[in-house]
C-alpha cells in the first residue's frame, strides 16, 4: 500500500508540475493550427465536390443514399476536423426522409452549405465578425476564458425561454436571455452528458444582474454569463410580428447562416386557420411551429385575450418558449 | 428563376436539365451550372426567410368569460405536470387486471390532488388545464374528480377540442350545431361521452340520436349507445329498448335489460321482479323453528330462462353446487327490491343469506348490485357479513364515504392478516380508503412479500394509504425483506416523492 501511495503522489506531483509549466510554445501552436487548416481545406474541398455531384446527378439520387452512407460522409468531415460541417451533413440526411417538401428543404441546406464553403474559401477577405461566424460553423471553438472582454455587457438579464435537444451523445440546452436596459438578446448554450446537470441553472421566469460576454460574431447572440446575482423578474417586452420578421432579415444580412432569432411578441392573439395555429397582431401573423406540441396550452393561458409571448422565429414558424398573461409568466 | 423552377432543376440534376443562360440572373456563371444552382439557391433561401410567411387573416378565438372567483390551487401543480408527463402515467384507462399497477397509483395521486383542490374551493391553474383535460380524455376515471375544479376558463377551453367533449358544459350542449358537428366528427368513447352528457341535459335529443345512429354498428358499439339511456331512463325509451331485447348479440341484450331495469315500471322490470320473487322465500324450520332463507333451484329448461338465455342461463363451466344460483338476475335487480318484496330488512336478509346454503353467491351478486345502484344501506350490511374471499369491491367503494369509513376501519383492525393477502378486487377497494396510523401499522406488520403475488401488488399500491408520517417506518419495515429492493421500495420511493411534491407550494 505504501508503495502505491508513493507512486500515486509522485504521479500527482508530475501532473501538477506539468500544469504549472508555462503555456505551450506558440510556434507549436501555430504549427498545429496550420496543420488543422490544411486538413479542413482538404475536407471542405471534398465536401464541395460532393455537393456539386449531388446537384449534377439530382436530389432524387441523394434520397437513395443509405443512412450508413450519410454517416460515413459525415464521419469524413469529422476526420477532416470540421465537426460543424459534419453536423450539417447529418441534419441534411434527416431532411431527405422528412416527408412532403423534402426537395425544397434539402436544396436549401445544400445551398447554404455551399455558401459556407465559398465564404470559407475567401475568409481572409471578410470582416472579423463574419470570419468568426464561419469558423464557428465549421467547427472551430473558442474557450470561454479566451472571449474578449470587449464583448461583455452589463444588464439585468431575464431568462425568457429554454429548450433542450439531443446532439449525438450530448444533450444541448439553449437558454434565451434578454437585457432589460439594452433590449439585447443572448443565448447561453449548455451541454450535458448522460444526464449530468447543466452549468446554467437559472430557469425561465427569473432574472439576474450580471454580465454577458458575447462570442465574436457579425450578429452576436451566443454568450457566457458572468458575475450574476438574482434580481426581481422583469417580464417580457412587447414586440410586433412585423418587427420580428424584420429582425430576422437584419440578422440574415449580417450572418446568412443564422437559423432562428429570438423574439418577444405582444400584445398578440392566438388564432387558427384550418389546422394551422397562428399568432396575430395588427402588423401580421406568424404560424406556430408544429414542434410546439400543445397550442391548447397557450389558449388556456391566454383565454382568447391578448397576451405576450417569447419564442424563436426561423422565417417560417414561431416556436413559443414562454408566455405572459394576466401578469403571470408561464414557461412553455 | 423562381424557387420552384430551381428545385425542379435540382431534383432532376443539372446533368439532365441545366439552367439556360437566359434563366440566370446577371452575375451567375452559366458555364458552372451546379455552382449557379447552389448560389442562386442560397440567395433565394435568404430572401424567402427574410420575407417571412404571410398568412391570410386568422380568426382569433372568442374571449373566455371572466374566471370564477375561486383562485387557482397553487400547491403541487409542478408535480402534477411532472406526473402527467411521467412515462408510467397511463395512456388509457388502466384495465381491471392492472388495478394496483403503478399507472393506476399515479392516477390516484392526481385524483387526490384534484380532490384537495375542489374540496378547498379552488380551481385548476391555467397551465395545467390542457394536460389535465387530455389526461381525462384518455383516462375516464379522472373525469369526475377533474370537472368540479375546471373553473370558467377550463369549461370554456373544453369547447375547442372534440376529445374534451366529456366536459360538455351546458352552454355547448344547448348549441345544436355544436352537438351535430361533434356527432359527425367524433367516435368511440368521445362520441358516447357526448351523448351521455347530452342525455342529462336534453334526454329526448340524446335518445333520438341513439336511435338514428344505432343501425349498422357493431354489437359492442350498440351496447355502448344503449347504456347512454341509463341516465334519465324513462318509459319513452321502453319501446326502443324492447326491440333491442330481440337482438341475438349478448352485449346488446344485456345492455337493453340493464337499462330497462332502470325504467320505472317497465314491463321487463316487473316481469323480472315477479320471477325473482319466486326464487327466494323465508321459511321456519329445524328444532328451534328458526327462519331460513330458501333459494329455489331453477332448471335451464324453465321458459323464463329460455327467453333470456344470455342473462339467466347458468354457466356451463365450472360446474358446481352454485351453478343454479349464478343468475345475473340478482345483480341486475336493485337490492332494495328483495327486502321490499320479502318484507324483511336488509340487515336480516343479509344475515339469513349468509347462513343459507350457497348464500355466499347470493351475497356476491347483491354486493355488485349495491354498488351499481349506490345503495349505502345494503352496502353497510353486506360489508358486515361479506367474507374476505369474495369480491366486495363495490361495497367498499360505497363505504369509503367519510361517514361509513369507520366501519371499514373496524373490519381492517379485526382481520389485518388476511387483508394483505386478500383477493385482488378487495385490495383495490381497500386502497380507496385512507388508513389511519394504527390500521396501517397493523396491516404492515401482518404483511410480507413472501405471501405471494397478491401481497406484492397490494403493498405496492399501499404507498398511497400509508400515512405520510409513517413513510420511513414503512420503508424500514421492509428493508430486510428479500426482493423488496426490486419489487417494492423503488415504487414506494417514487410515489412518496411525488406525494411530498404535491404538498409543496410552487415556486
Amino acid at each position: 500500500v505504501l508503495e502505491w501511495v508513493a507512486k500515486r503522489n509522485s504521479s500527482l506531483e508530475a501532473r501538477s508540475q506539468k500544469s504549472d509549466s508555462p503555456k505551450e510554445d506558440p510556434k507549436a501552436k501555430e504549427n498545429r493550427a496550420r496543420k488543422r487548416r490544411a486538413r479542413v481545406d482538404s475536407g471542405l474541398e471534398e465536401c464541395e465536390k460532393w455537393i456539386r455531384d449531388g446537384i449534377q446527378q439530382g436530389l432524387a439520387g441523394l434520397q437513395t443514399l443509405t443512412p450508413k452512407a450519410w454517416r460515413q460522409f459525415a464521419a469524413r468531415m469529422v476526420d477532416a476536423q470540421a465537426p460543424g460541417v459534419a453536423r450539417l451533413i447529418r441534419e441534411m440526411s434527416g431532411t431527405v426522409v422528412s416527408g412532403d417538401g423534402w426537395q425544397d428543404r434539402l436544396l436549401e441546406r445544400m445551398s447554404m452549405l455551399y455558401l459556407l464553403l465559398q465564404a470559407y474559401s475567401r475568409i481572409d477577405e471578410l470582416p472579423p465578425g463574419n470570419q468568426a461566424d464561419i469558423r464557428a460553423l465549421i467547427g472551430w471553438t473558442i474557450n470561454k476564458e479566451d472571449l474578449p472582454e470587449s464583448g461583455s455587457l452589463q444588464d439585468r438579464w431575464s431568462v425568457l425561454g429554454q429548450r433542450t435537444y439531443p446532439d449525438e451523445r450530448l444533450t444541448v440546452q439553449m437558454s434565451w436571455l434578454q437585457g432589460m436596459a439594452s433590449g439585447r438578446f443572448g443565448l447561453v448554450l449548455g451541454y450535458s452528458v448522460a444526464g449530468q446537470p447543466f452549468d446554467f441553472l437559472r430557469t425561465p421566469g427569473t432574472s439576474f444582474d450580471g454580465q454577458l460576454v458575447f462570442y465574436p460574431s457579425a450578429y452576436p447572440l451566443r454568450a457566457v454569463p458572468r458575475e450574476a446575482s438574482s434580481a426581481p423578474w422583469s417580464g417580457i417586452m412587447e414586440g410586433s410580428v412585423a418587427s420580428m420578421v424584420e429582425s430576422l432579415a437584419d440578422a440574415l444580412t449580417c450572418n446568412p447562416w443564422i437559423t432562428e432569432v429570438p423574439a418577444c411578441l405582444g400584445p398578440v392573439r392566438l388564432g387558427r386557420v384550418g389546422e394551422q395555429w397562428v399568432l396575430a397582431d395588427g402588423s401580421g401573423s406568424a404560424p406556430l411551429s408544429p414542434a410546439f406540441a400543445d397550442p391548447f396550452h397557450l389558449l388556456a393561458i391566454s383565454g382568447g385575450n391578448e397576451f405576450g409571448v417569447f419564442g424563436e422565429w426561423d422565417g417560417r414558424e414561431f416556436l413559443p418558449l414562454g408566455a405572459s398573461s394576466g401578469g403571470r409568466f408561464h414557461k412553455l | 428563376v423562381n424557387w420552384s423552377e430551381l428545385v425542379s432543376t435540382a431534383v432532376v440534376g443539372t446533368a439532365r436539365q441545366a439552367p439556360s443562360v437566359e434563366d440566370l440572373p446577371e452575375g451567375f456563371d452559366p458555364s458552372d451550372p451546379e455552382g449557379a444552382v447552389l448560389a442562386l439557391g442560397s440567395a433565394l433561401t435568404i430572401q424567402r426567410l427574410s420575407l417571412g410567411t404571410s398568412l391570410p387573416g386568422a380568426p382569433s378565438f372568442p374571449e373566455a368569460s371572466p374566471e370564477d372567483p375561486t383562485g387557482p390551487y397553487d400547491r403541487g401543480s409542478c408535480a402534477v405536470a411532472e406526473i402527467l408527463a411521467d412515462e408510467r402515467f397511463p395512456s388509457r384507462e388502466p384495465e381491471q387486471g392492472t388495478y394496483a399497477s403503478e399507472p393506476r397509483i399515479l392516477c390516484r395521486l392526481v385524483i387526490e390532488w384534484l380532490n384537495k383542490l375542489s374540496s378547498g374551493g379552488r380551481r385548476v391553474p391555467e397551465s395545467l388545464l390542457s394536460p389535465l383535460l387530455d389526461a381525462g380524455a384518455r383516462v375516464p376515471m379522472l373525469r369526475p374528480h377533474l370537472l368540479p375544479g375546471l373553473g370558467a376558463r377550463g369549461r370554456w377551453l373544453a369547447g375547442f377540442k372534440p376529445e374534451w367533449v366529456y366536459v360538455a358544459s351546458e352552454a355547448y350542449l344547448d348549441d345544436g350545431e355544436f352537438v351535430e358537428g361533434l356527432r359527425h366528427s367524433t367516435q368511440g368513447s368521445v362520441y358516447v361521452d357526448l351523448l351521455a352528457a347530452l342525455r342529462s341535459r336534453h334526454p329526448d335529443r340524446a335518445a333520438q340520436i341513439v336511435r338514428e345512429d344505432f343501425k349498422g354498428l357493431s354489437g359492442s358499439r350498440k351496447a355502448a349507445l344503449i347504456s347512454v339511456l341509463k341516465g334519465n331512463a324513462s318509459r319513452e325509451d321502453e319501446a326502443f329498448l324492447e326491440t333491442c331485447l330481440e337482438s341475438r348479440d349478448h352485449q346488446v341484450q344485456m345492455a337493453a335489460i340493464e337499462t330497462l331495469m332502470r325504467v320505472p315500471g317497465s314491463r321487463l322490470a316487473t316481469e323480472f321482479k315477479s320471477f325473482g320473487a319466486s326464487l327466494l322465500s323465508v321459511r321456519k324450520g329445524g328444532l328451534l323453528r328458526s327462519e331460513k332463507l330458501e333459494i329455489r333451484e331453477v332448471e335451464e329448461t324453465d321458459p323464463f330462462v329460455q327467453r333470456f338465455p344470455h342473462v339467466l342461463s347458468a354457466p356451463k363451466f365450472p360446474k358446481g353446487p352454485w351453478r343454479e344460483f349464478k343468475f345475473m338476475l340478482f345483480r341486475i335487480c336493485p337490492p332494495s327490491f328483495w327486502s321490499e318484496s320479502l318484507q324483511i330488512s336488509p340487515a336480516r336478509l343479509v344475515e339469513l343469506a349468509s347462513d343459507a346454503k350457497n348464500g355466499r353467491y347470493l351475497i356476491e351478486d347483491w354486493i355488485e348490485a349495491a354498488g351499481t345502484y349506490a345503495d349505502a344501506d345494503w352496502a353497510r350490511e353486506l360489508a358486515r357479513h361479506g367474507s374476505d374471499d369474495i369480491e366486495w369491491t363495490h361495497v367498499v367503494r360505497l363505504l369509503s364515504k367519510p361517514d361509513l369509513r369507520e366501519l371499514l376501519h373496524e373490519s381492517l383492525r379485526k382481520d389485518a392478516k388476511r387483508v394483505a393477502n386478500t383477493s385482488r378486487g378487495n385490495a383495490l377497494a381497500l386502497q380507496l380508503v385512507p388508513w389511519p396510523e394504527d390500521v396501517a401499522r397493523w396491516i404492515l406488520k401482518a404483511s410480507s412479500l413472501k405471501m405471494g403475488p397478491n401481497a406484492v401488488v397490494f403493498l405496492r399500491a399501499a404507498a398511497l394509504n400509508i400515512p405520510q408520517s409513517m413513510e420511513r417506518e414503512a420503508m424500514d419495515h421492509f428493508a430486510d425483506e428479500e426482493r423488496a429492493d426490486n419489487w417494492l421500495l423503488p415504487v414506494w420511493e417514487r410515489v412518496f416523492a411525488y406525494r411530498r411534491a404535491l404538498e409543496q407550494p410552487d415556486a
